[in-house]
């Protein structure tokens, strides 16, 4: 089976470590960039088959990203938002941007798993 | 399979009960970890390495007044502090993020970073002596 690349944009490397072990033993390939504006130099390399990007980021926000993505770039790349902050503004934000998904921190692994799982079937079919 | 430490903690935690889960649950965080003990202790340090960088941070944007900084450094600290299950941490970084968000009353912000200041070497230590346990 085909293995999928996932970009994990996390600031918090704690954060970062755990959602990476989780997404690695599922047998994704994940690579981990600490804010926006590193993922915009490195989607000028490359694109992963999804991202999943925290919203609150120091320089470039996750909702920022996102915006990036779909109406600079023009881009339909599949982006899961995570957050601590659940408040109904960041995550209609979010989805108006064009976010694919947003997941409420803490996050169980279960949920994360099944959510990119789902996305990624729902970008391929 | 529990380790016969693990039991013990187990039963150590329920003996303890309230007091110590406001400090810390490790059994929690290497359930999340999915029993690898080599990544709770990579989070453990990270966890000390976040705690020691939001407490510098505050410190900084309490001396310059910078309610924007104080917030967003109280929120990030958030998740670390959820994930190794500090209820008592947890409850002081998220009144920080209120008061940032709708009184900005730096006396208040004061207290309550001075508070966490005071709780957090208990905190650590009963991680430390976790950690030692498993």
């Amino acid at each position: 089976m085909e293995r999928k690349d996932i970009l994990l944009v996390e600031d918090d490397d704690m954060m970062a470590a755990l959602l990476g072990h989780w997404l690695e033993k599922e047998g994704y390939a994940v690579t981990t960039l600490k804010n926006g504006l590193q993922v915009k130099e490195a989607l000028c390399e490359s694109l992963p088959d999804l991202i999943i990007s925290d919203i609150m980021m120091p320089y470039y926000s996750g909702i920022e990203l996102v915006d990036h993505i779909r109406n600079e770039l023009k881009l339909e790349l599949p982006v899961i938002l995570i957050s601590a902050a659940s408040n109904d503004e960041n995550v209609m934000n979010a989805f108006e941007l064009g976010a694919n998904d947003f997941i409420s921190k803490p996050i169980s692994p279960h949920e994360l798993l099944v959510r990119v799982a789902r996305t990624l079937k729902t970008m391929k079919a | 399979m529990m380790t016969k430490n693990q039991e013990l903690l187990l039963e150590s935690n329920m003996n303890t009960d309230r007091h110590y889960c406001n400090m810390a649950d490790l059994n929690a965080v290497l359930v999340d970890c999915m029993g690898k003990k080599a990544l709770l202790e990579e989070l453990v340090i990270l966890f000390k390495k976040n705690i020691s960088e939001f407490m510098a941070n505050t410190r900084e944007h309490l001396k310059n007044n910078d309610v924007e900084g104080i917030g967003f450094t109280s929120h990030k600290i958030k998740s670390s502090l959820k994930m190794m299950r500090t209820q008592s941490l947890f409850q002081i970084a998220a009144q920080m993020d209120a008061v940032c968000k709708n009184e900005i009353d730096f006396v208040h912000l004061d207290f309550l970073f001075n508070q966490f200041l005071n709780e957090y070497p208990s905190v650590e230590k009963s991680i430390d002596e976790q950690l030692k346990m498993l």
